[in-house]
């Protein structure tokens, strides 16, 4: 073909995948190639509302269709982006694979494509809405990982693959400092979930983490179909049977027998011990009522959105991260909504050491961190320099491992703080790796670089992934 | 199109109505979670034998709650364990089971020896700090802590059916547990909740033992016995083998046996469904 659509430059097979964020797009003309103007649009296959948006420059505003003057083996390089349709499902997200196109026609022969190149518009999407095969593709690469057999193709074994030897190891009593209680949690996490989005990608590209937005019901989720069917326990743990209990005395999660989650194994115990305090198929997390009264609440998104200030009518300028020792600062919200969240079950999930043990977590805490990208959308705080993005910026702020420049336990190499472990299993300096988006010296990330995921401050900081639901800050189109 | 901005500022507007505020006792952990002197105290309310043991429950559980969040209490965890060591012997059962419970997943080796000892010996269930079905749990939460040889020994002479699910749940894939496993699974007096883990721990330890096994039962009872989708699902599981055909024979018995099946058989038997699609086609 004369024309060819390179997204992000690139001619890996996964190239194709994108998010809200503009990426480049190369249009390239052959030598000896027909000379003119393209038009490129996007067309979405049946079924899907998913679009692509066209942008000259990643300054300029988006727009539907774009023209692109080519000479005989010229390039050009556009930028694309997945159009933000609030209202649509998933706010115009792919629901489970490629399913919109970009295509090309010369403008003096419109009837003909001259170049297509299939899209999907990969986010993070609301795992109460997944469809059943972007359930069970996400369902299917958790298994791989965790080494259940899903396929032919060889696995460690039940309990033994790099979800258990990697990922519940990272989160365990000797780390806990390192990525908990203060400011630095937020943005160690974000890198948590990453690296396992990308591990979970080599085997099904298009699956992202799906997050469970604990303050709605979410009856498609706790399913014996999804991530499991469990009993309800009272709210309050004074009453009989409502005894905090980490998974000693908790039964264990039901799933279908064709769910691969069924063959769960953390090492050689079957099962995931989890019970809810809340209607799994009816109701929203709601946190505890702990022995001494306290009644340990989960706040609302709304409500944990404003825990930083600058609600009109106060000014938004002054809407900050702060730390959770402050009054108003953002990061409050590790204790509610996280950890009433963590609190609101009995299981594995409300114990730190033990709670990425049940892959629930990674739902909760992908929404947790959607919470943080929301709030960082709407009060514009993705400049790493900026004190009201993040407070710690000098040495003498707080510990070393939580200024924003430090590198982040377990992927430098070093030891926890102050737990002094190794990394677990194979991710010292093994930040999985993209050909399209950011990479980090020596697969090492810092926490600057979870600051800015979306790249709205800095193009090179976008780390490849979206929510359904937080849009890119593109420049508005101009009005009508 | 919709402009971003427009859509910010509906987002604004809502949480503008929200308000922002974390409920009195989400400020209330948080505060305890930051400061030192309050989470000494509640150390040393529960190291003071003087303690009424609901206050040492509660103090418990509030450093259970803010551990998830505290800087603070990761500084005080040698008080903390030192604390929690001595309410291992407390005559109140609760806080004896949540002190042990903390240690057990922190890898305490004081609270880890002494469930093994009490597992170990001949003590009555009734003079146990915790009951064996939570001592094999929470020894199970670090897999060095419990060994085969004692959960084999529970398994072929358990003190209740609790311990015997625990025991089989925690119980690995080999030749040295595969045979009392399979005793397990062929008493048909034993809980269904041990016998369904067992096809897939034993299904490829002695692949076509479990094989034959299966297809003699779902001969005898077919597809509507509370075991039948679990020898399914075991044997859906199975890796190829080198005596491929009893295992075949039993997978053939269960697409057979599927369309008429009660559901979760069904979904048991569906990869073998998928397969017999395929070929079909």
């Amino acid at each position: 073909m004369a024309i060819s659509l390179r997204p992000y430059g690139s001619n890996s097979p996964n190239s194709g995948y994108i998010a809200w964020t503009p990426v480049p797009l190369v249009v390239a003309n052959s030598a000896g190639g027909t000379v003119g103007t393209l038009r490129l649009n996007s067309r979405s296959a049946a079924g899907s509302v998913a679009k692509v948006v066209f942008l000259q420059e990643r300054s300029k505003p988006p727009q539907p269709e774009i023209e692109v003057e080519l000479q005989a083996g010229e390039e050009r390089t556009i930028f694309i982006a997945g159009a933000f349709q609030p209202g649509a499902r998933h706010n115009g997200a792919s629901a489970e694979g490629k399913d919109v196109t970009v295509e090309a026609r010369w403008v003096h022969d419109s009837g003909t494509v001259a170049a297509s190149v299939e899209i999907m518009i990969r986010v993070r999407r609301n795992a109460n809405e997944l469809s059943e095969k972007a359930r069970g593709d996400f369902l299917f690469a958790l298994a791989k990982l965790n080494g259940i057999q899903v396929d032919t193709d060889p696995t460690p074994g039940p309990g033994r693959g790099i979800y258990v030897s990697d990922f519940v190891k990272m989160h365990v009593e000797g780390a806990i400092g390192s990525e908990h209680g203060d400011s630095h949690f937020l943005p160690w996490h974000r890198l948590y979930l990453l690296d396992l989005e990308r591990q979970l990608q080599a085997v099904r590209p298009a699956v992202t983490l799906p997050y469970w937005q604990f303050d709605q019901a979410a009856p498609n989720l706790f399913t014996e179909d999804f991530m499991g069917a469990m009993d309800e326990i009272p709210r309050d743990s004074r009453q009989p049977g409502g005894a905090i209990d980490s998974g000693a005395d908790t039964p264990p999660a039901r799933f279908a027998l064709d769910n691969p989650l069924s063959r769960w194994q953390i090492g050689d115990v079957q099962g995931i011990p989890r019970t809810a305090r809340f209607d799994p198929q009816g109701g929203e997390a709601t946190g505890l009522m702990l022995p001494d009264g306290r009644d340990f609440r989960l706040i609302s998104q709304d409500a944990t959105l404003g825990l930083g200030g600058g609600v009109p009518p106060d000014d938004p300028e002054d809407a900050k991260f702060g730390t959770p020792r402050l009054a108003v600062s953002f990061a409050r919200m590790e204790g509610s909504p996280h950890g009433a969240a963590h609190m609101s079950f009995n299981g594995r999930l409300n114990n730190v050491p033990v709670a990425p043990e049940d892959p629930l977590f990674f739902l909760l805490h992908c929404n947790v961190d959607r919470l943080w990208a929301l709030w960082q959308s709407m009060f514009e705080r993705d400049d790493q320099n900026d004190t009201r993005t993040y407070p710690y910026q000098q040495a003498a702020d707080a510990d070393p491992w939580e200024i924003i420049s430090a590198r982040q336990w377990p992927w430098d190499g070093g030891t926890s703080q102050p737990g002094s472990l190794l990394p677990p299993g194979t991710r010292k300096e093994n930040f999985p790796k993209t050909d399209l988006v950011a990479n980090f010296p020596n697969n090492s990330p810092r926490l600057a670089q979870a600051i800015d995921p979306y790249a709205n401050h800095n193009p090179d900081h976008y780390l490849g992934f979206g929510y359904d639901d937080v849009p890119y800050d593109h420049v508005d189109p101009p009005s009508a | 199109m919709t402009k971003i901005s427009d859509y910010k500022a509906r987002l604004l507007q809502r949480v503008q109505k929200a308000g922002g505020q974390l409920d009195p006792g989400a400020q209330e952990l948080l505060d305890v979670a930051g400061s030192d002197e309050q989470i000494a105290a509640l150390i040393e309310r529960l190291a003071n034998p003087a303690t009424p043991a609901a206050d040492q429950l509660s103090a418990l559980n509030t450093l259970a709650t803010v551990s998830i969040f505290s800087k603070v209490l990761s500084t005080r965890s040698a008080d903390l364990t030192n604390a929690l060591r001595g309410l291992i012997y407390s005559p109140d059962g609760e806080v004896r089971r949540q002190a042990l419970s903390y240690l057990s997943l922190r890898g305490d080796e004081v609270a880890q020896q002494h469930l093994r000892s009490e597992l170990q010996s001949g003590k009555p269930e009734s003079e146990k700090s915790v009951p064996t079905y939570q001592a094999i749990a929470m020894l199970g939460m670090d897999e060095k802590a419990i060994d085969k040889a004692l959960l084999l020994a529970i398994a072929k002479n358990p003190p209740d059916d609790e311990s015997l699910v625990q025991a089989v749940r925690h119980l690995p894939a080999d030749k040295d547990t595969a045979g009392v496993l399979m005793a397990i699974l062929q008493d048909e007096s034993n809980p269904i909740a041990a016998r369904a883990l067992i096809p897939d721990i034993v299904n490829n330890v002695d692949p076509s033992g479990f094989a034959a096994y299966a297809k003699r039962k779902l001969e005898e009872h077919g597809a509507d016995s509370e075991i039948a989708p679990f020898l399914a699902s075991g044997v859906v599981n199975i890796q190829p083998d080198k005596n491929q055909d009893q295992i075949e024979e039993t997978k053939t018995l269960i697409r057979s046996l599927a369309p008429a099946s009660p559901n979760s058989f069904l979904k048991a038997a569906m990869p073998l469904m998928s397969d017999k699609i395929s070929s079909d086609k």
